[in-house]
């Protein structure tokens, strides 16, 4: 039996980061997520890897996405100004196909802000940060050994469909240390880019397979539109590329969905969450049941491609749909965007730096469903 | 694709890559090379080139190179 | 350099290139081209990288693995490659204002980091790509369409500044001095270092149209007649310096490799760890 450990958030990506096979990583130090370079800085040459401080965080997503084409499993990690300096390279990365993973340890509000607090405001910069239609695939955790399992689902899709995955983490997570029995290996599964069987007919923007740098495929990768081989197209040729990377992650926004769902099926409320703000939900709903109420809950561990159809076939039939975010209003539109109407949706904001607390959902949740007494945690 | 051949050495012109700038013609120092009546080099003196690859050398389009005979 | 051996470099295929009538990119590129094939560098190991702009178009004409990145970048996308694939021979080629405008950052850390990449910079003194703007390297007084009335502010020294920052090997020439260019990059390469390949080119379209330079000949002379080797630069007096810019191998130095420290770090970090097994 294996002893649980004492350990931070940022350190579980990090290690969660090596467990997928990540052999470089750049970044410039930002709170809060300048923990997991430091503690790649110390670990990655000890695994034949590279961790690198660049000059800021343009410099550190390019050099992800040169370290990619390189053949790397490759991630940079940073907070919401640093990531926005991001922005270009993600689209780059994006109609390019190149596999990578961005953190983004969420702090409060733009700019400076206050950088030791949580918050979850990047949520809509993750989908639509970088500029133009794109492919995006953003993952949140809530717990220690979720940050972990979440950094090694982020590499494993983006290995295996070629596009930027962003985990966003915030604050209070990143630097939670908890008690915990992280994976050993082989215990999650680790996908590799895919490579074509042959080479001399193989289309490097056709689908994807991925050739690397140095491996006699002389190929072309730019971030004009271009054409199966990496050639600049115009047209209907360059509305096919876009519509087919595009694709490639919104139809498979089922099999993309993480989440976890409880007492969902005689629910008369639901609450949708995600990140930290699940764990106030989880225990906030664990206290209503055990006054009677039928609440449940489903915790978002995918935000994008947004998981539509889940939300829709999970709130079929329910009076009631609360959306708590430490925002002032973000997923909660999408949220009523799939509801449809068909039940009311409210958004449970907060944004004075801390966490929302189970009593500000339960209060809200028997406001709603009329229920008179408070509840109190013992 | 033309081709002058001299002396073992040859002058080649590709018009397709052409442009039709000139510095090849102003560079040549025995005025071997004019621009066409449709913008593009040609030689029009073979006789007098030297092949020194000044033109080769000057040229941004890849369109003329001289060669050895092999 | 015979035409057949240029070939195996450049996918010929895609000529005609982009660039306008009689523009300095094509000569660069050339010089590049033939740089490579005296090396006989093997295609399936050597990689150009290129920022946005004129000169980033020539990582299109490169039969090998080649990079068009975002604007200003190209050196750190490098940065990632190199270090990962420290055996590909990793060509940079940049504009002026790739190099030293939007991404004059990456440069100078570039240059202080020492990773062995090949910068080759194509400085036309001007944004061509965009329509003639004023750059980082457009000369006092001279016009653009951002600088109607002249040009205000100072340049950089491309090559000082590439000194300044640390780079182990700066040399500077023109696209007039085409043997020069040739052997300058050839240095670069076989160079264990950030090597900085400065190369003064002409505009005709944007710089000489705006600033009364409009033939492409004229304009190629002129980098000639303002050039002066490094050995005469020695000899010359301040005044008679005024408006002139040296060119030549302006500097070389041997200083750790950035690649080579971090793989020996790895070494060591490796065989600390079967040593501590072992215990």
């Amino acid at each position: 039996m294996r002893e649980p450990e004492l350990v931070q958030g940022n350190e579980a990506c990090a290690r969660g980061a090596l467990y997928a096979g990540c052999r470089f990583f750049a970044g410039y130090p930002i709170t809060p997520s300048s923990e997991i370079m430091e503690y790649l800085a110390r670990e990655m040459p000890k695994v034949g890897g590279i961790c690198l401080q660049m000059e800021d965080e343009i410099a550190s997503i390019s050099a992800v996405i040169g370290a990619s084409w390189g053949g790397a499993k490759a991630m940079t990690a940073t907070s919401g100004p640093g990531f926005s300096l991001m922005q270009e390279s993600i689209g780059y990365a994006a109609i390019t196909e190149t596999p990578c993973v961005i953190v983004d340890a969420q702090r409060w509000s733009p700019s400076t802000g206050q950088p030791t607090k949580a918050a979850q405001g990047d949520v809509m910069q993750a989908c639509w940060g970088t500029h133009g239609d794109h492919p995006i695939i953003v993952l949140t955790a809530s717990w220690v050994r979720e940050v972990f399992e979440m950094t090694v689902h982020a590499f494993n899709f983006a290995e295996k469909y070629r596009v930027p995955v962003i985990l966003l983490l915030d604050e209070v997570l990143a630097h939670l240390r908890e008690n915990v029995i992280l994976p050993e290996p082989g215990e999650l599964e680790v996908i590799s880019r895919q490579r074509p069987e042959r080479l001399e007919d193989f289309q490097p923007f056709a689908n994807e397979m991925m050739l690397n740098f140095g491996e006699g495929g002389h190929i072309m990768v730019t971030g004009m539109a271009h054409d199966e081989m990496g050639f600049p197209t115009q047209g209907q040729k360059a509305a096919e590329q876009l519509k087919r990377i595009v694709s490639k992650i919104e139809r498979r926004a089922e099999e993309l969905a993480l989440y976890r769902a409880h007492y969902l099926d005689d629910a008369e409320a639901v609450i949708i969450s995600y990140g930290i703000t699940s764990r106030a939900v989880e225990a906030a709903v664990e206290l209503m049941r055990a006054q009677g109420l039928a609440v449940g809950f489903l915790d978002l561990k995918t935000l994008w491609p947004f998981p539509e159809k889940l939300i829709r076939s999970w709130t079929e039939g329910v009076q009631y749909v609360l959306v708590p975010e430490l925002n002032l209003g973000q997923l909660v539109r999408e949220v009523e965007r799939a509801v449809g109407g068909r039940a009311p949706v409210e958004h449970l904001g907060r944004v004075d730096g801390y966490l929302i607390t189970p009593q500000e959902i339960c209060q809200r949740v028997q406001e709603r469903l009329g229920v008179n007494h408070g509840v109190r945690s013992s | 694709m033309k081709r002058y051949e001299q002396n073992g050495f040859f002058l080649e012109i590709e018009p397709r890559r052409c442009k039709g700038c000139g510095v090849c013609v102003q560079s040549c120092p025995m005025n071997v090379l004019i621009l066409n009546d449709a913008g593009k080099v040609e030689a029009k003196e073979i006789m007098r080139c030297v092949f020194c690859g000044i033109c080769e050398q000057r040229c941004p389009d890849f369109a003329i190179s001289v060669h050895k005979s092999v | 350099m015979a035409y057949d051996l240029l070939e195996e470099y450049l996918r010929v295929e895609r000529l005609p290139h982009v660039w306008c009538p009689g523009c300095g990119h094509g000569v660069i590129t050339h010089a590049l081209a033939c740089a490579m094939a005296e090396l006989r560098l093997d295609p399936d190991r050597t990689a150009v990288i290129g920022g946005i702009g004129c000169s980033g178009r020539a990582a299109f004409l490169f039969d090998m693995d080649a990079m068009h990145t975002t604007h200003g970048r190209a050196i750190v996308f490098a940065t990632g490659l190199k270090l990962v694939r420290p055996q590909l021979t990793v060509i940079l080629t940049l504009g002026d204002g790739d190099a030293v405008g939007i991404g004059g950052n990456h440069f100078i850390h570039a240059c202080r980091r020492n990773l062995d990449l090949t910068a080759i910079i194509y400085n036309n003194s001007i944004y061509g790509q965009t329509g003639g703007q004023v750059a980082p390297t457009t000369p006092p007084h001279k016009k653009s369409t951002t600088s109607p009335y002249g040009n205000l502010e100072y340049p950089f020294d491309i090559a000082q500044l590439a000194i300044a920052a640390g780079a182990t090997y700066v040399a500077r020439t023109t696209s007039f001095d085409f043997r020069d260019m040739v052997k300058f990059i050839k240095r670069g390469i076989l160079h264990k270092g950030f090597a900085v390949i400065e190369v003064l080119t002409h505009c005709p379209t944007y710089y000489g149209r705006l600033n009364e330079m409009r033939d492409p000949y004229e304009m190629l002379h002129r980098l000639k007649e303002h050039t002066v080797p490094l050995e005469e630069w020695e000899q010359l007096s301040a005044e008679e310096r005024a408006d002139k810019i040296v060119v030549g191998e302006l500097h070389c130095q041997e200083r750790p490799e950035f690649v080579e420290s971090y793989y020996a770090l790895i070494t060591r970090m490796q065989s600390q760890q079967v040593k501590g097994d072992g215990n």
